[in-house]
């Protein structure tokens, strides 16, 4: 039911790697998940392990097709995925023509999966303000920013707390939620970073995902970390950032199904 | 005065009059031998049935009760049992006597102090943290290593206080470049003086002087404070402005001696829990709670009334509190462990520190004595004298475990009476002790155990404390000496002589007393006498065993305690991949970590852990020693000061370090089942001599045979050979040896000149274990 925007003001962060980890997670946590692909890149299907020359996606049939849920492709970890596509310059123009639509362009064409009870739609935008973000920040349930525990986000972070980046919900007087990316103990600069942003947003910080090697080598076998890797501490992260914005959704929508979960 | 609260002074008055009476009259009534058995058979049956319910009111009732019968024995010692026949009997029937009354006190003051613990609550600090109190650190060290003296320092630096409201000092007798070195890289203050003069008080006070904070907190170097230490325990200081001394308890992680050494240790409390749980907080209640030298915070301006610490006796912390107490300063006693050092290794050191205290409460005894001059409510001075009279115990310990010998070796008459009216008038005193004592402190210090560890220190203090009584000027102050290793298991034979020659003595005895029964017409025995004696013996031995095997030292090869602690950590690999654990124990030498079973560690290369410091995560580089992913035992590689900073606090600076400690002795245990124990303990001393103990059997390297096919004799001795060396055995093997040969030439004697045998010495016994369980009553043990 709910969706869960997952964004950054800057390129290289890890939105994509940690969308499709935590999608898995959130299935193992019982949810039925749609991971939907807003970037151009097209690489979240990589992390389900769709071939590389497959150029297959919804951006191409995006703006003719009234309810997306016919496109949908479903990974064998169980996570429904709307991979982007291979898309001409034309093509591309003509879905962001249709996402300046905003609301009103996207919500019909995503109604059959935010109506589903135990459904939650992530959706992985490009770096920086993009259509695509700010039609998906009119509709957002939650909107995440994912930020490196680096001196950059020093700077970021202020920006975001007000209201330059997701102006929704600035405008709805809203917080947003963070996650901390390639948190590293061992560095300093990075243990203060973290320590600041901690301090900050206090329990907005949905998750702190600590560096490590598993997620570059879940990528290159075209596995998420959670199957690749399933004990190491990146992966632990993942899924206590899952079990956080599980729990963050049953108590903010009472709706959402309470009990059964699989 | 309105009329209500007349009559209510007036009821209780009444009241304390009528109870008056009725004591009173328990105490003095002669009864005969079957209304004394009914007596007393009647009142433990009541105590019986009173213990049943725990409301403290019941415990007074409890100890009441135990003093009037406890009385009503001295009062009929003391009226009716002081006739001798010989100057020998007159001699050991004098000094049981005594010694008797001596317990007596002692149980009488024991009760008044420990009967209603304070159990004082946290003052929470409020206000502006820039208005809280300031504090001088003070670490006072002379010869201690620098590993031990660092933790302390830098632990003593991370405490969580306003961080321009304290300071920490080293307070260095050594005077030794690295210590300075290391204070300037940690930020601490450095202070050294040009003598050594007084010892750790003339240190202190040589720091008073060249500092200015409005309260002084000191630490001993090797009791590491956790970070919350200032802020549960300025408050109080704010609350009272005539407060001069908050103490809180040495927690030692530790094993002492007895825990180490013992195979029943691991269930025994600390030798200190009883003085730190019971004796202190009883104190508190009657504003006489006394400074332990460490762990606690003082007021300036009160030790600057006092003229410093006091310099005149070897326990100046004791003298300095009794003196500020005389000046009408108040103490406090928190019983929160909010800091933890390491208990004194061997028990040799253990008894020389022992000695010290001895000596120094004795010393105050004769040159301040606290029952008259200054301040003081009646109440404070018996807790001061209490504690300066439990340090006697030497002496009356010593006749109680040889006094049986007078009747089983010599026929002396020591108690005139039948055995039968000893036990009568002693059992309801002895049980009612037991009971009572079981209840006020039996989670603290199980029944008996008084007893051992006073038998371990007793021979070694007779001398020192009767020569302070006598001379008070004389003796030093010895550094108790902290930190050190025991490569191997040894038995400290030299150490043990004294116990071991009153143990063979007892053999003797016992052996000689059995033998009369066997020949009841040469010796004219009356046997319940005999029986009581023997009885007495055999207790005494059990004792003295049990003594005898914390000697036989248990080797300790670690140089860190690990403390056990359940953290979240994080284990960095060389190629970049990191997986979550959870510790099971850290020291500061090294980690154990368990890791989820199924992470794969072979080819991987462990750099760095990080585990929780304080409120932030710290990183330690750190390498594997062995195990697997249940058990990860990880060392700590090399690391910046600032690195082991974060790790003192880690390991030994967390608010929470070590109260879980005090959740297992919650249940007091049953007079029994320390009976029990003390059997288990005192058979120690026969392991130690076939080479079992706490080791393992393992095959003997000389042997190429299997071990499996020698006869078990064999076995035994293989292992005997390989464990302990030829000398103590033989040493421990001739002093049985010994008390055989005086029992059996004692027996001869006797059949010889059975005609020299008295008759009357049927009517002579002794009072069956009794003072040992009364001297027990509150053991002052921990001065310094």
């Amino acid at each position: 039911m709910p969706l869960i925007v997952v964004s950054s003001p800057k390129g290289g962060v890890g939105k994509t790697t940690l969308t499709a980890n935590l999608s898995v997670a959130l299935v193992q946590a019982g949810w039925r998940v749609v991971a939907i692909d807003f970037d151009v890149q097209n690489e979240l299907r990589l992390h389900f392990g769709m071939p590389l020359g497959d150029p297959y996606g919804f951006a191409r049939h995006g703006v003719d097709t009234q309810d997306w849920s016919s496109l949908l492709l479903q990974a064998s970890n169980g996570v429904y995925v709307l991979p982007y596509g291979e898309v001409s310059v034309a093509e591309r123009l003509r879905l962001e023509g249709g996402l300046a639509g905003g609301r009103n362009f996207l919500e019909p064409r995503l109604r059959t999966f935010l109506n589903e009870r135990d459904c939650i739609v992530i959706a992985d935008t490009a770096p920086g303000p993009t259509v695509a973000l700010g039609a998906l920040d009119e509709m957002a349930d939650m909107r995440i920013a994912v930020l490196l525990a680096d001196a950059t986000s020093l700077a970021l972070l202020p920006q975001i707390e007000r209201g330059a980046f997701f102006h929704a919900s600035a405008a709805r007087g809203e917080n947003c939620w963070y996650m901390l990316n390639q948190v590293d103990s061992r560095r300093r600069l990075n243990r203060d970073v973290t320590a600041f942003v901690e301090g900050k947003v206090g329990n907005r910080l949905v998750g702190a995902i600590r560096e490590d090697e598993a997620f570059a080598e879940s990528i290159a076998c075209q596995h998420s970390v959670v199957d690749h890797a399933p004990l190491s501490a990146g992966t632990q992260d993942v899924f206590s950032a899952a079990e956080v914005i599980g729990n963050l959704i049953l108590s903010v929508s009472p709706r959402k199904r309470q009990a059964g979960l699989l | 005065m309105n009329q209500n609260t007349f009559l209510a002074r007036f009821g209780r008055l009444v009241a304390f009059a009528a109870a008056g009476f009725v004591f009173y009259f328990a105490i003095i009534t002669p009864l005969d031998l079957k209304s004394q058995i009914i007596f007393g058979v009647a009142s433990i049956i009541a105590a019986f049935i009173i213990s049943r319910s725990s409301a403290r009111q019941l415990t007074i009732a409890l100890a009441i009760l135990s003093l009037v019968m406890s009385t009503r024995y001295i009062y009929w010692r003391t009226t009716e049992t002081l006739h001798f026949q010989s100057f020998p009997g007159a001699f050991f029937g004098t000094g049981l006597y005594l010694a008797e009354v001596y317990a007596w006190l002692v149980l009488v003051f024991g009760y008044f102090q420990t009967m209603w613990p304070l159990e004082r609550p946290v003052r929470p600090l409020t206000g502006d943290p820039e208005y809280w109190p300031t504090v001088d650190v003070f670490v006072p060290t002379y010869n201690e290593s620098l590993t031990l003296v660092s933790s302390t320092v830098m632990a003593a630096l991370k405490m969580d206080y306003p961080a321009g409201r304290f300071r920490v000092h080293l307070l260095d007798d050594g005077r030794r470049e690295e210590f300075r070195e290391f204070a300037e890289a940690v930020g601490a203050n450095y202070i050294i003086r040009p003598d050594n003069l007084h010892a750790k008080a003339g240190n202190l006070n040589h720091a008073l002087m060249v500092s200015d904070a409005e309260l002084i907190c000191i630490f001993d170097c090797d009791h590491v404070p956790t970070r919350a230490f200032l802020q549960l325990t300025v408050g109080w200081f704010l609350e009272d402005d005539k407060l001069a001394l908050l103490q809180t308890p040495h927690y030692f992680y530790s094993p002492d001696p007895f825990q180490r050494n013992l195979e029943t240790g691991d269930d025994l409390p600390g030798e200190g829990e009883l003085f730190y749980s019971s004796v202190q907080s009883g104190n508190d209640l009657w504003n006489a709670t006394f400074f332990c030298g460490s762990c606690a915070l003082m007021r300036r301006s009160a030790l600057e009334e006092n003229g410093g610490f006091a310099v005149e006796t070897v326990t100046e912390d004791a003298h300095t509190a009794l003196e500020m107490q005389k000046r009408g300063w108040n103490t406090a006693y928190l019983n929160i462990r909010l800091s933890a050092g390491l208990a004194t290794e061997r028990l040799s050191l253990h008894i020389s520190q022992r000695i010290r205290w001895a000596r120094g409460m004795t010393q105050i005894l004769r040159m301040d004595n606290p029952l008259w001059g200054g301040k003081l409510s009646v109440a404070q001075r018996l807790c001061y004298l209490n504690a300066m009279l439990h340090f006697q115990f030497a002496l009356p310990r010593v006749v109680f475990l040889t006094s049986p010998l007078a009747y089983l070796l010599f026929g002396q008459n020591i108690i005139s009476a039948t055995a039968l009216t000893i036990l009568a008038y002693a059992g309801p005193h002895l049980v009612h002790a037991a009971i009572a004592n079981a209840r006020i402190q039996g989670k603290y210090r199980p029944t008996f155990w008084g007893e051992v560890y006073e038998a371990v220190l007793a021979f070694y203090l007779v001398w020192p404390t009767l020569v302070t009584l006598f001379d008070p000027k004389r003796g030093k102050f010895n550094v108790t000496d902290k930190g050190g290793l025991l490569t191997e298991d040894y038995f400290d034979l030299h150490l043990m002589r004294p116990h071991l020659i009153a143990a063979a003595l007892l053999v003797a005895g016992i052996i000689f007393g059995l033998s009369k029964m066997i020949w009841p017409d040469t010796f004219q025995i009356s046997l319940d006498t005999l029986l009581l004696n023997v009885g007495w013996a055999v207790f005494n031995l059990l004792i003295l065993l049990t003594a005898i095997a914390v000697a036989r030292e248990t080797k300790q090869v670690r140089m860190q305690v690990r403390v056990r602690a359940e953290l979240p950590a994080t284990l960095y690999f060389a190629d970049g991949h990191t997986v979550s654990g959870t510790t099971q124990n850290l020291s500061m030498g090294g980690v154990s970590v368990m890791v989820p079973e199924s992470f794969s560690l072979t080819g991987r290369e462990l750099t760095d852990i990080d585990l929780p410091s304080g409120a932030v995560t710290a990183v330690y580089p750190a390498e594997v020693v062995s195990g697997s992913n249940a058990g990860l035992r990880l060392r700590f590689r090399e690391m910046s000061l600032e690195a082991r900073a974060n790790l003192v606090r880690t390991v030994m600076g967390r608010a929470d370090a070590w109260v879980s400690g005090t959740e297992l002795e919650l249940e007091p245990e049953p007079v029994l089942d320390s009976f029990t124990g003390l059997l288990k303990s005192s058979s120690n001393v026969f392991k130690a001599t076939i080479g079992k103990g706490k080791m393992r059997l393992q095959p003997a390297e000389s042997f190429n045979s299997n071990p499996d096919q020698l006869g078990w004799w064999a076995r035994l001795k293989i292992m005997r050979s390989r464990f302990f060396p030829e000398r103590v055995i033989g040493g421990v093997r001739a002093v049985f040896l010994l008390g055989v040969i005086i029992g059996g030439l004692t027996i001869v004697a006797g059949r010889v000149f059975a005609a020299d045998f008295d008759p009357a010495a049927a009517f002579s016994g002794g009072p069956g274990g009794a003072a040992p369980n009364v001297g027990a009553a509150a053991p002052q043990s921990d001065p310094p």
